[in-house]
Parts: structure tokens; sequence; C-alpha cells
């Protein structure tokens, strides 16, 4: 008779499963969903009120997508990273999958959440911060843990929103590329950047390893 | 059988010698980090538009303000939420309940970096932007109980978070905090109501206007009421107690119904005759500003000396240029442009566009439905057009094309300087909205 290598119970839930639930991945999810709808809403009621047209959608599309990517990011923390490393596979593949798989789907549901006008804050606007910001934000759980990934894409957002000038010019197009209309190459450029340095970082090294305390 | 003596009691908590449990707090984790953070966040957002607010203290006070509530207080509320989850996250719950320290005491040291560091870091950003803009500033003063109040109430968000970070236990709590506080305190911008004026982002426009007395007090009492209310309620033991929290609750509430009686478009806001006071230079047309702008003063005289050279003396010409929130009030008075969109630190940053602005202010008028119509109305609104460029031209970078306007543009501009004057008399005293009656150069 063959060794019991896998408990019964772990062989009926399936290790994909069991992944899921480790990393909160559900919870995360539907927050990402609730996010992504309640951003909609919110696109809705900015350009139905008085006096505002389809750029008052600006916050939905800057603060919608952070808030999309703190829900991916603090999914990235491992409980149990030391026992995950001894794995015999790469966790690389694993991990891409991990980031990209969620990003897809937060990418999707903005750039639904605010149709049309794509030459301002319409879908290219909200998939391109929604990249952008995964990639800070996967860079930061990389550099300082999973769990308060969130916090460098917030500071930095809080930082250049009402930094940048109303009117998309200059170096701002580059340092403020979280606030520029869909179409700018040098937004593109930047946030396309941080989201492949954001995923490599965390692809290759996994969240930084955090005690209990952080 | 020995018995050991009982240890001596000391009346310090403390070993001698050991930092006091609040300076460990206060110097360790997040704390310091998050007074760095919202520091960086006022400052930098503050540098972007230095342009805008560096001329009045007003505002100064009104960016500072709004710049507090909208992104310094959302930071502090994430910030707060995930210092009052670190005992939860270190597993160290339990060994703090074995603490001989009331609930209450340990919660008052424990929220301590979420309330101090993030007022403090918001404070240090108001003194360096006051700091920038008195070198440039003429009348009235900052409004410094505003700000106070806005640190009050970044302080009293702070330990809403704190509170909320100790009762729900999930990764994304303090980023949720975070970006619906945000949702929270900006949607007030968004509405008209009174219940705007209760949210410390809540933005009011006007440089001649100051708030009542009692505004930054009351709202300062309603934001530490509703914070105390949170952390008595939470931190108060045995449970027959918690009623305790209603009393700041109370207090909150009364102190929010004078703010929510206040009108819902100008809130706390009252003009200010001082500040609106016209200040006038002693030259002909007179160039009158508004006692906030005094600085200013030789500057505009400077940018309309060439315009007021040549409507020196002429009938119809304007006796003054006024600017402020009354506009001309006497015969003769014609407006002025803001010279807070066009003046950054003290001084004009184009006085050509200055110039060209104020040239068609003097001559805008509004004519009834019917009249500026007829054969002739193309032609005369070509004659405006030749006027206003010949006396300030539109810089390049404005997109006016004065090519129609050339042939009489040259011809005015060939002109004796006597016939230049008669012209401009004639077309002063000529109706602009009677395309007959515009002279031809």
């Amino acid at each position: 008779m063959r060794p019991l290598l896998v408990e019964p119970g772990l062989r009926r839930t399936g290790p994909l499963r069991l992944y899921l639930r480790s990393r909160a991945l559900p919870g995360a999810l539907a927050a990402l969903v609730c996010t992504a709808a309640f951003g909609a809403g919110a696109a809705r009621w900015l350009v139905s009120l008085p006096d505002f047209d389809h750029t008052a959608r600006l916050p939905v599309v800057v603060f919608g997508p952070l808030l999309a990517t703190a829900a991916i990011g603090t999914s990235l923390y491992a409980p149990c990273d030391e026992l995950d490393r001894t794995a015999v596979r790469a966790w690389w593949p694993r991990r891409l999958v991990h980031l990209l798989a969620p990003t897809a789907l937060a990418a999707v549901l903005f750039a639904l959440a605010v149709p049309g006008h794509t030459e301002a804050f319409g879908p290219p606007a909200a998939v391109r911060n929604t990249l952008g910001l995964t990639g800070v934000t996967a860079g930061a759980a990389a550099l300082v843990g999973a769990r308060l990934s969130w916090l460098p894409p917030a500071f930095f957002v809080g930082t250049v929103y009402l930094a940048a000038p109303s009117r998309p010019e200059g170096a701002a197009q580059w340092w403020a590329w979280v606030m520029q209309p869909g179409p700018g190459t040098g937004a593109w450029t930047v946030a396309l950047g941080a989201f492949v340095a954001g995923s490599v970082l965390y692809a290759w090294r996994g969240a930084r390893r955090t005690t209990a305390e952080s | 059988m020995t018995t050991s003596p009982a240890p001596p009691r000391t009346r310090r908590a403390t070993p001698p010698g050991a930092p006091s449990p609040l300076v460990t707090e206060l110097r360790r984790g997040l704390g310091p980090w998050t007074g760095v953070a919202v520091a960086l966040t006022v400052l930098l957002s503050m540098y972007g538009k230095a342009p805008d607010w560096q001329s009045r203290w007003s505002d100064a006070t009104q960016l500072l303000h709004v710049t507090a509530g909208l992104l310094a207080g959302p930071l502090t509320l994430a910030a707060g939420c995930w210092q009052g989850g670190r005992d939860r996250r270190r597993r160290t719950t339990d060994l703090w309940e074995s603490v001989p320290r009331p609930l209450l005491r340990r919660l008052a040291v424990a929220v301590a970096p979420s309330v101090l560091w993030p007022a403090a870091g918001l404070l240090l950003a108001d003194v360096v932007c006051l700091l920038a803009t008195w070198p440039y500033v003429s009348e009235g003063r900052p409004f410094l109980e505003l700000l106070a109040a806005d640190v009050v109430a970044v302080a009293a968000l702070g330990a809403l978070g704190h509170v909320v970070g100790r009762l729900v236990r999930w990764r994304l709590a303090a980023p949720l905090l975070g970006v619906f506080g945000y949702v929270g305190l900006a949607i007030g911008s968004y509405t008209e109501s009174a219940a705007r004026w209760l949210g410390p982002a809540s933005e009011h426009q006007s440089v001649w206007d100051r708030p009542v007395w009692w505004f930054a007090p009351v709202s300062m009492v309603w934001a530490a009421g509703l914070a105390l209310s949170a952390l008595l309620a939470y931190g108060l033991r045995p449970a027959r107690l918690r009623p305790l929290a209603l009393l700041p609750l109370a207090v909150a509430v009364a102190a929010a119904a004078p703010i929510l009686r206040l009108p819902t478009d100008t809130g706390p806001w009252r003009p200010d005759p001082a500040l609106a006071r016209p200040v006038c230079d002693d030259g002909t047309p007179q160039v009158c500003l508004t006692a906030v702008d005094r600085a200013l003063l030789p500057e505009v005289a400077a940018a309309l000396a060439p315009l007021n050279s040549r409507l020196r003396g002429l009938p119809g010409a304007p006796v003054r240029w006024v600017s402020g929130p009354y506009g001309p009030t006497r015969p003769g008075d014609v407006e002025l442009p803001d010279t807070g969109q066009d003046a950054t630190r003290g001084r004009l940053t184009r006085p050509d566009l200055y110039l060209n602005s104020a040239v068609s202010w003097l001559f805008s008028t509004t004519c009834r439905p019917g009249e500026n119509t007829g054969p002739n109305a193309e032609r005369a609104s070509v004659v405006h057009l030749a006027v206003s460029e010949w006396l300030a031209p539109t810089p390049a970078d404005y997109g006016v094309d004065p090519t129609a306007a050339q042939p009489y543009i040259d011809r005015l501009r060939a002109k004796s300087p006597a016939a230049q004057r008669d012209y401009l008399a004639r077309y002063l005293a000529a109706k602009g909205c009677d395309p007959d009656k515009v002279p031809v150069p």
C-alpha cells in the first residue's frame, strides 16, 4: 500500500482552494468587485451633478484602482512563508498568476465602471491606473511586506492628487501619471514601467517576510 | 520556613531610567512615519499649487484647510486603523490584558501615536506654509483658529481610526477606511447642504471674507467630542460605565447644532470690510485695489500706465479702476480684472496679459437682444478688436488672431498722437452696442 502523503480532507479540498483560502483571496476578490461596483455608481452620480461633466470621474479613476490594488496587495501576504519556500516547485509562476489574474479582473471591471470618453478619464485611464498602481503595490509588497503594501501607493496618490496641475503638461505627465487623461504616452510609460518592475520584483522575491509585528 | 520580604513599593510605574510607556509608544512603530507622511503630503500638495496661494493669507489658509481635510484626514484614519490593529497582529492582546492597568489608560497611551504624530506633522506643514506666505501678503491675518481646528480634526480622525482598527480584524480595514474616509470627507465639496460645514474639508473661495469667531472653537469641540466618545465607548470598563461615553457625544451634537444652522452657501464666512477697503494710487485715472492686494498696487499701476497715459484727460475715460467685491460704485468707475489670477508672490506674472484683460473689461458692454446687429455689425466687431489690439496686444500664446483687424491697427498706429487721442475720444463716446456709431479708424 502506498503511504498516504496527503490527508484525505486535503485531497477533497484541493490545493488550489486551500491556497486561495490561505491568502484570503475570496475576501479580496469580493472587495475588488464591490469597489468596482461602488466606483461605477459614484462615477454616474458625479456626472449627474449639476455643473459637472464626464471629467468629474477623475476621483473614481484614481481612488477606485487604488483600493482595488490594496485588496490585491494585501492578498499577497503568506501566513507560512518559510514553509512555502521549502516547496519543490518554483513559486514565481504561481506568484505571477496570483498577481496578474486579479489585476486583469480589476482592469476589466474598472474599464466597465467608467465607460466612454477615452480621451479624458475613461477606460484607458482606469486600466492604466490599475496596472500602474498594481505594480507599485506589488513592489511595495516585496519591499515592505504585503500587509502594509497599500501604504506606499496610497501615500503617492494622496500627495499627487492635489499637487498635480489641472492641465496635462510638461513633467507632470511623468510624476503625476495617475492624474493624466487616457491617451498620454508619458503616463502610460511610467505606469507600464511600474507594472513590469513591480510584478517582476514580486514574482522573483515574493512578499517580504515580516514577523507578526508588522 | 523563611519568607522573603515583599519588595518595597515604589511610586514610579517604570523602573528608574526606563522611558515611560508613552515615550516608547511615540518613538517606535508607525507613529513617526505617519507624522512625516502627513507633513510631506501637505507640503508637496501645497508646493504644487504655490503660485495660487502664496500672495494672500486667506488663499493659504483655505488651501491648507482643504489639504488637511481631504488628504491628511484619510491618511491619518488609515494609519490610525493600522496602529489600532497592532496588538492583534503581534498577538499580544492577552499579554496586555494581564497588565494591572485599566483599559482606558492603556488605550490612552496606545492611541497617542495615532493622534499626536499626524497632528504634529500637519502643524509643521501649516507653519512652513504660513512662513512662506508671510513675506508676500499685504493685509489681514492667517485664520490660525481654523488651522488649529484642522489639527484637532486630524487628531480626532486618528483616534477614530485607531478604535476601528482595534475592533475590525481585516487586512483591508485600513486602506478601505482611508479611501472611504476620503469619499466621506470629499462628498461635502459636491453638495450644498449645511452639513458640509461639519466636515474638515469644506471650502469657501472669497478673499474678502472671514469666519465668524465661534466657528473654529465649535468645530474643535465637535471633532474632539466624537473622538472622545468613541474612545470612552471602547475603553471604559466595567460595562456599566459605558454610558458615560454619551456625555462627550452629547457635547459634540450640541456643538454641531449651530454649525448646521449656518447659511448653506456661505457657511461661517462673513464679508470683512477691512479686507475689501479700496486702496488707491494718485494717478489719473486712479488705480484702486482692495487692501488685501495693496502690495500689488505699484505693479498694477505700472502695467496699466501705457493705457492710462492714452486715456488721461479724455472725455468718457474712466476716473477710477476698481477691483474687489463691491465693483464699480461711483460714476466713472471701471472694474479691474481680479489680480488673484495673475499675481504670484506679490508680483504680476504677466503684466501684458493683465493690461490686455483690463482693456477688454473697459470696453465690455452688455447689449440687449436686437442690438449690435445690422449691416455694420461685423465691421464694428473688427474695429473693437483693432482698438483692443492697438491699446494692448494680446500675447502671442493666447490664440487671438488679429489678421482681420490688422489694416485698422496699422492705420491707428500710423496716426499722429493728437489724431489717436481724437479717435479714442470718439470711440469712447460711441455706444458699443450700436454698430453704426462705432467710428472707423
